[in-house]
């Protein structure tokens, strides 16, 4: 697994680098497992202009770079979780339109409320149906 | 003349007859009229008598109460001339104790033999008039008469009541009757007085017994923390009881065959070393090697008091020992000031206390060994339960892989797919699919032995969510071929009831699915659903292998599995049956089997409470 944020999306062959004329809605996934990102991406990638991150340690930075349209969470990742995470976005970036989806394999009510409690706009447990991830994408996106 | 002579001789002697017969007439009517003064006098004194002993404080101690009944009853007799004493009942040494004056003396507390006059003995009065009547039993001296009238009630006799005079003349009626009514005064006094003591009696012994079965209640107070906190409760409720100064407990210390004082409450006295002592040695070791509790009021002139640096007045030395008859030790109940000799029934308080005390020490052994052990299986059971969410997490990785994998496969971005290839990919997700659903179950399994497996009921379309379970069902279904069928009563009502749809979901699939593993090729399984007033029933009914009468109560059990006749069909966990009853509980419905044998069927039905 590759270290550096950057280098992950950068060396992502689908991920091809976004650049400033894409004009299609942002989506930035967290997620420390690579087979996770690569997922979303090749589900995502021919709709959306999609980010990949492994880590949320520079996830402000990565956020004031991008500004995406949407975050994609994963909860059990090293050093920060997901619902942390979540909370930063949501006091750090409350001007932006920044909707937060959890993508989890946590599946207790407990973590469903956590997440609710954080501010996220949705959450969808792993493994996921790929109709689930769409429907809950386009919701967000749409609202 | 001479007539006249006689005339006047007459009227002289009839004068002298006249002014005598006033005069003897008024004689006797003075002394009549000093009586009926004195008597109305004495009848004065014996009403301000009557007023004076209900103002006795009853709480005086009853010699004082004596003395001053004696006191008292002075104003009545001494215008009387009438000397008087009483002789009251001492139980403690079982003699007539007398108040009042003898003859010549001040006033003196004599004692008596009980049986020393009849009228104690047979409950009579007794008469004695000098040189005539019966020879006074006991009272040698020189009253003309005296008189003894009992002081009882008609249970006890209390005493008697002694009066003397020195006229030998009888008893005037008037008199006896007065003494009678100060006599019965008298015992009327003393009875209050004994029922007030026995009162006192029975509150005290009510105190003790409250205090008793306290201090048994408490006995085993502290005995789940330490051997410390155990005795220490135990000892603090041997001085509540005895008002002991000092309570220590010596625990018998099997491998050194010593007695080694523990642990000591109240009063530190002198500070002396921790006391050892052998089998045998001291009023404890001793009491230890009789199996017999032993004391002494005056514990140190006792032989077996061994000789050390403690001081003390009485000592009551209790054995400890375990169920099995064990030494653990003794109790030791200590007066280091005024001695006292300790009643029977607080020797027996304390011996009963002391079994209490053997088994409450061996409970708080017991806990201390057991408290390493069960802080170990609570780690143990921690790292279980950390396992497993870590296991369900781990497992749901790869899955997480599988079908996402096959999803981008199924979009054919990376060229198109032929029908079979197509095919597979629907089977490789049906896997996925089960393989979750296994890990859920080991999941929920985690929770059920939390007993955190809850649900969280709100309004649900349950027709709609029972046809969406068995559409899932269908490709499993047709590759059997097998028939599934829905039927649905009363769809409007069924729409919106109050369940935990998620978890509805589960047992419905786990149900559908097992129906679909028990039944073979070309059967039917059934789904119905139907509300009564009170309660949703759903069954799942199938033309499968049938359950044995056995078997019937036992499916819901954990793991348990039945082989599925002849076919070879994936294997669960056997936890489904178990978490679909845990749920329905969680719901506060029932679930139970039906079949009517093997090769004939299941049913499968459970029961929710309605809420609309």
């Amino acid at each position: 697994m590759k270290a550096s944020l950057e280098e992950t999306v950068t060396n992502h062959k689908a991920s091809q680098a976004p650049n400033a004329t894409d004009k299609r809605p942002k989506v930035l996934i967290v997620d420390d497992d690579p087979v996770v990102r690569r997922i979303v991406l090749e589900l995502l990638n021919a709709r959306y202009n999609v980010i990949l991150a492994s880590t949320g340690v520079q996830l402000p930075d990565l956020i004031h770079k991008h500004i995406p349209n949407l975050v994609i969470l994963d909860v059990m990742l090293p050093w920060v979780n997901g619902f942390e995470l979540c909370r930063i976005i949501k006091t750090e970036f409350q001007n932006e339109r920044m909707p937060v989806l959890f993508l989890t394999g946590c599946k207790e009510k407990e973590d469903l409320l956590s997440g609710k409690e954080a501010g996220a706009a949705g959450y969808l447990t792993k493994p996921f149906y790929a109709k689930d991830l769409y429907r809950e994408v386009e919701r967000l996106l749409a609202a | 003349m001479k007539d006249a002579a006689v005339l006047a001789a007459q009227i002289a002697a009839l004068l002298v007859i006249l002014i005598g017969s006033i005069a003897f007439f008024s004689w006797r009517y003075r002394k009549k009229d000093r009586v009926l003064r004195q008597t109305a006098k004495a009848l004065d004194a014996t009403v301000h008598f009557l007023q004076s002993m209900n103002e006795l404080p009853l709480g005086l101690p009853s010699v004082d109460l004596q003395e001053q009944l004696w006191n008292r009853m002075q104003d009545v007799l001494r215008p009387m001339r009438i000397r008087s004493r009483l002789w009251i009942q001492d139980s403690g040494w079982k003699t007539l104790r007398g108040f009042g004056l003898l003859p010549g003396q001040k006033l003196t507390v004599q004692h008596l033999p009980i049986t020393a006059c009849p009228a104690m003995s047979e409950k009579r009065l007794f008469q004695h008039t000098r040189h005539k009547s019966p020879e006074c039993p006991s009272e040698k001296f020189t009253y003309g008469k005296h008189l003894c009238l009992p002081l009882a009630d008609d249970r006890e006799s209390f005493g008697i009541l002694f009066l003397a005079t020195e006229s030998i003349t009888p008893w005037d009626p008037q008199e006896l009757q007065l003494f009678n009514v100060l006599a019965q005064a008298i015992a009327l006094s003393l009875q209050r007085r004994s029922m007030f003591d026995k009162l006192q009696e029975k509150i005290s012994e009510l105190h003790f017994s409250f205090e008793v079965g306290s201090s048994a209640l408490s006995a085993f107070d502290g005995s789940t923390q330490s051997l410390k906190e155990t005795t220490n409760h135990i000892l603090d409720a041997v001085i509540s009881v005895l008002k002991a100064d000092r309570v220590s407990f010596m625990e018998w210390n099997a491998a050194e065959k010593v007695l080694v004082t523990h642990d000591v409450r109240g009063e530190k006295g002198v500070e002396h070393p921790p006391l050892r002592l052998g089998w045998g040695e001291g009023l404890a070791g001793w009491a230890l090697q009789t199996g017999e509790s032993y004391g002494a009021e005056y514990a140190m002139g006792d032989p077996h008091f061994a000789h050390g640096h403690q001081e003390m007045t009485s000592l009551l030395c209790v054995p400890v020992y375990t169920m099995n008859r064990e030494p653990l030790g003794v109790i030791c109940a200590v007066m280091l000031h005024k001695p006292r000799s300790f009643s029977a029934r607080e020797i027996q308080f304390l011996t009963n206390l002391s079994r209490l005390a053997g088994m409450a020490i061996e409970n708080a052994r017991l806990h201390q060994t057991s408290r390493v052990n069960i802080h170990r299986l609570h780690e143990v059971n921690q790292l279980k339960s950390e396992f497993l969410s870590l296991v369900s997490h781990d497992l749901r990785g790869p899955l997480t892989g599988i079908r996402g994998f096959a999803e981008i496969l199924k979009l054919q971005d990376n060229g198109p797919l032929n029908p079979a290839q197509l095919e597979m990919l629907e089977q490789l997700e049906r896997q996925v699919d089960h393989q979750e659903r296994m890990v859920d179950d080991l999941l929920d399994l985690a929770r059920m032995e939390k007993g955190r497996l809850s649900v969280y009921p709100k309004a649900t379309d349950l027709g709609f969510l029972l046809k969406e379970e068995m559409d899932k069902a269908i490709p499993t279904a047709k590759e059997r071929d097998i028939t599934l069928q829905l039927e649905l009563a009363d769809k409007t009502r069924l729409s919106s009831v109050c369940v935990d749809g998620g978890r509805l979901r589960q047992v419905t699939w786990n149900l559908i699915h097992n129906a679909l593993k028990f039944t073979p090729e070309k059967g039917r399984v059934t789904v119905r659903a139907a509300l009564t007033d009170m309660q949703i029933v759903v069954e799942v009914a199938d033309t499968g292998a049938g359950l044995s009468p056995e078997t019937q109560e036992r499916i819901f059990e954990k793991f348990f599995q039945v082989t599925p006749g002849g076919s070879k069909g994936a294997q669960g966990l056997g936890l489904g049956l178990a978490i679909c009853k845990e749920i329905v509980q969680a719901h506060g419905g029932q679930i139970q089997a039906f079949s009517e044998g093997l090769g004939k069927g299941t049913c499968i039905r459970f029961c929710l409470p309605f809420a609309a």
